[in-house]
């Protein structure tokens, strides 16, 4: 891992306040690459370590204040996982895990009690809609029956994506987030969901009934994301398969992962299904922190991945720099005006998605903002949206600049296969 | 069965790519920009727009329609309506696949139709929205600034062919009359829809084939040609991943015909049959009566032998789909109809890779990202 305080010799010249190195070798990106991957890992785990001891707290003492530290820890934790989304797309150790941590969207039904007025009571495609894993020890889902008399991860994972429905999310971020915020009834108008803490509480004062059974959710849900992000943070470690992978051959696998990331995510992912498709449907059910009402800082952090990756530089949770020789680097060298250009882009869509996050602060959230008839919220949003197309254009022409092309993007699910990724 | 037609169909590939010798799209030299040029400049400036006319009209004559129908609403009229519904929706489903500029601007083709549904959004709204029947959603222009889900094809479908709308508006009970007036913001809004569409198209179309340095979105006219090749690459993607693999399911007990595109009105098929016109549009350049053959992507083909391949076997395609019944649902009716819909899948899936590999190899156009990456 490579610290900035340490680095200088290969400096060159510094602007906007990074590093910029002369033409790099494709294993010095990689490097770099993967020093930023195993970092906004390990800051995942060591958020969700702090989620986690929350959690525990809250479970052994539920009051007010644990429910507020825990909720205040889930968000925290956000943060640089959030910027670890780029690494998804084009590292297939990262896609076929990440279900297990990030998995959205969810249909809740299947972990608690929910506002059938609002949410149905059945769906065509998924028997488990309204399973209430915390409410039923017993669970018979398509005909089978389930022991759910003991909630632990086993149980959890058993029941992730049941009936290979993939909106059966019963681990991750957004399960947890579930259990700490209840539902979003407010649909586009203003507040998150309004769980009260007395859901965790013991004897009389349970509210919604089965708290000891929902606190023992909680506490697997946590337990659980904390041992998945030990997991891939191990795989980007020195010796790690993931950290082998983009290192290993001439290069150009590893390059190929790196724009199959910035571009998939960029574009499809971020600019598509998770931003333009609440816009267009101006339908709350279509936010990606839709319990916390945190999707503004979501969608910052994984602009603000994007960026990260491109210029080889990443700040961690305790204010430390990793950086190193970038892709922008290597860009530079072979195409200035690219160069110029995508770094110009990539900051555009930062500052997109960082006037979503300022409109949150000021009480108005993603929800509000993609309300119908919200003409100066809605041009918010389609203002990252276009940005991020944007530099999706640029991205594609790094593929000629810096001599991967003709590859076809071998090995990539988002881009090869996508009846694999939707 | 399957691996027998497949089969035959790869041989012809093979044969195609050892006579001309070549193995990877870096073997050959480079295509001159210039060539590129009078391919966009006939795809979108000739072929393209006298289509998007017809779209625009055949939305009027469906605006019209449903407008007279909801005067005096009865049986026959309806049937009227359904098939000025299906002339609309045949043009559509040929546009469709050109997905770039004004096409894809500010989610335009989502409002002509919202699909595939993943999460199911279209039929929550629709269900709130005949609940609370509020007025605005009968107003073209209120409409127009409504959900994606409820101001396109897949809205109007539902009003027009489902037997528990169809019978409300038939017998002009409440639900009834309010149905037929939101059905005729529908249309209303289609046409306006598609009016833009035309008109913005010849400035999209000048910027691409102008394509040059000084353009900041299409400084070459070979990145400027990506957009087709993408469009078509991308149009046989969604066939399959979307149109048949949906419905198809994993498996055979798996299988619903309700995933399938259009399936309230029984013409999922149909849709495909039309996409394929649009898409080999773009590979020919003849369009129906529109264009010359060989203008499209085909004149940068440097081997008669590859294109007469590929021409061949897009044209098993469209005989095996003409085979087939109008809907999923029909087909999979039928003791082997889930077989032939795999079968005919595994055909679209051979065609995706002649244009990977033949077509985008051949025209140096393959790459890039698409609306399908992500989850």
């Amino acid at each position: 891992m490579k610290i900035a305080k340490i680095l200088g010799t290969a400096a060159l010249v510094s602007t906007l306040g990074v590093q910029a190195y002369a033409a790099p070798g494709a294993k010095d990106v990689l490097t770099t690459y993967a020093d930023i991957a195993h970092a906004g890992y390990e800051d995942s785990l060591i958020t969700a370590k702090e989620l986690q001891a929350a959690i525990d707290a809250l479970v052994a003492q539920p009051s007010a204040e644990t429910f507020g530290a825990a909720k205040s820890a889930w968000l925290a934790a956000r943060a640089p996982y959030q910027q670890t989304e780029v690494y998804r797309f084009g590292n297939a150790i990262v896609d076929d895990w990440e279900g297990k941590v990030n998995a959205w969207p969810l249909d809740e039904g299947l972990i608690d009690y929910v506002e059938t007025g609002l949410y149905g009571e059945e769906s065509e495609e998924n028997p488990a809609y309204t399973a209430n894993v915390v409410a039923n020890p017993t669970l018979v889902i398509s005909g089978e029956t389930i022991d759910a008399s003991t909630i632990d991860a086993a149980l959890l994972e058993s029941l992730h994506e049941i009936d290979d429905v993939e909106s059966n999310v019963a681990t991750g971020y957004h399960a947890i987030e579930f259990l700490l915020w209840g539902q979003d009834l407010n649909g586009t108008g203003a507040g998150a969901g309004a769980r009260e803490w007395t859901d965790y509480a013991a004897g009389d004062a349970c509210t919604n009934g089965n708290c000891d059974r929902r606190g023992a959710y909680l506490k697997a849900a946590g337990d659980l994301l904390v041992s998945d992000l030990e997991w891939i943070t191990a795989q980007w470690a020195e010796g790690g398969e993931a950290r082998e992978t983009v290192l290993e051959g001439d290069g150009v696998p590893g390059l190929t992962a790196i724009v199959t990331g910035m571009g998939s995510l960029s574009y499809g992912e971020l600019g598509g299904e998770r931003t333009k498709l609440g816009l267009l449907l101006h339908d709350p059910e279509e936010e990606h922190d839709c319990f916390s009402d945190n999707t503004h800082n979501s969608h910052y952090y994984d602009a603000l991945g994007i960026q990260n990756v491109y210029l080889g530089r990443y700040t961690r949770v305790d204010g430390s720099v990793v950086e190193g020789p970038s892709l922008s680097d290597l860009v530079a060298a072979k195409d200035a005006a690219l160069d110029t250009e995508l770094r110009g882009k990539l900051a555009t869509s930062v500052l997109a998605g960082k006037a979503m996050v300022t409109r949150a602060q000021g009480g108005e959230h993603f929800d509000q903002l993609i309300a119908m008839g919200n003409d100066e919220g809605n041009a918010v949003v389609q203002t990252f949206v276009d940005a991020l197309v944007d530099q999706t254009k640029s991205i594609e022409q790094i593929i000629a600049a810096v001599g991967i092309d003709g590859i076809e993007f071998e090995g990539s699910d988002s881009l090869d296969n996508p009846s694999a990724v939707n | 069965m399957l691996l027998k037609s497949c089969s035959r169909l790869m041989l012809l590939s093979t044969t195609a790519a050892i006579a001309i010798g070549f193995a990877a799209p870096n073997a050959h030299a480079d295509i001159p920009d210039e060539n590129y040029r009078p391919v966009l400049n006939h795809l979108l400036n000739e072929v393209m727009p006298p289509k998007l006319d017809d779209f625009h009209k055949a939305n009027a004559q469906l605006s019209t329609s449903i407008t007279d129908f909801c005067a005096d609403p009865d049986a026959d009229d309806l049937k009227d309506v359904q098939e000025d519904f299906h002339q609309a929706m045949d043009i559509w489903q040929e546009i469709q696949p050109w997905r770039m500029g004004p096409m894809v601007a500010n989610g335009r083709d989502q409002h002509i139709e919202y699909w595939p549904d993943k999460h199911g959004t279209a039929a929550r709204q629709f269900r709130k929205l005949l609940f609370s029947k509020p007025a605005g959603y009968t107003d073209p222009e209120q409409l127009s600034e409504a959900s994606a889900a409820l101001q396109g094809f897949p809205a109007l479908e539902e009003v027009l062919f489902d037997p528990k709308n169809t019978a409300h508006m038939t017998s002009s009970d409440e639900d009834g009359v309010y149905l037929c007036q939101y059905g005729a913001a529908i249309a209303t809004n289609l046409e306006t829809i598609a009016g833009e569409l035309r008109d913005e198209w010849p400035e999209f179309a000048d910027a691409m084939a102008t394509a040059g340095p000084d353009s900041m979105d299409y400084p070459t006219a070979k990145f400027a040609a990506t957009d087709l090749y993408r469009a078509l690459h991308e149009g046989i993607l969604i066939i399959s991943a979307q149109k048949l693999g949906k419905p198809l399911g994993d498996n055979k007990q798996d299988a619903k015909a309700s995933r399938a595109e259009s399936e309230v009105s029984k013409r999922s098929l149909r849709n495909i049959a039309h996409n394929l016109t649009g898409l080999f549009a773009i590979y020919d350049g003849k369009w129906g009566d529109v264009g010359s053959e060989g203008t499209g992507l085909a004149a940068l083909i440097d081997s008669s032998l590859l294109d007469r391949s590929f021409r061949l076997n897009w044209q098993t395609v469209v005989d095996a789909l003409d085979g087939l019944p109008a809907s999923v649902e029909d087909l999979l009716a039928q003791p082997d109809g889930y077989d032939k819909l795999a079968e005919f899948k595994s055909q679209i899936d051979f065609l995706t890779t002649l244009v990977e590999n033949d077509i985008g190899g051949n025209t140096q156009l393959g790459g890039g990202f698409n609306a399908l990456d992500g989850d």
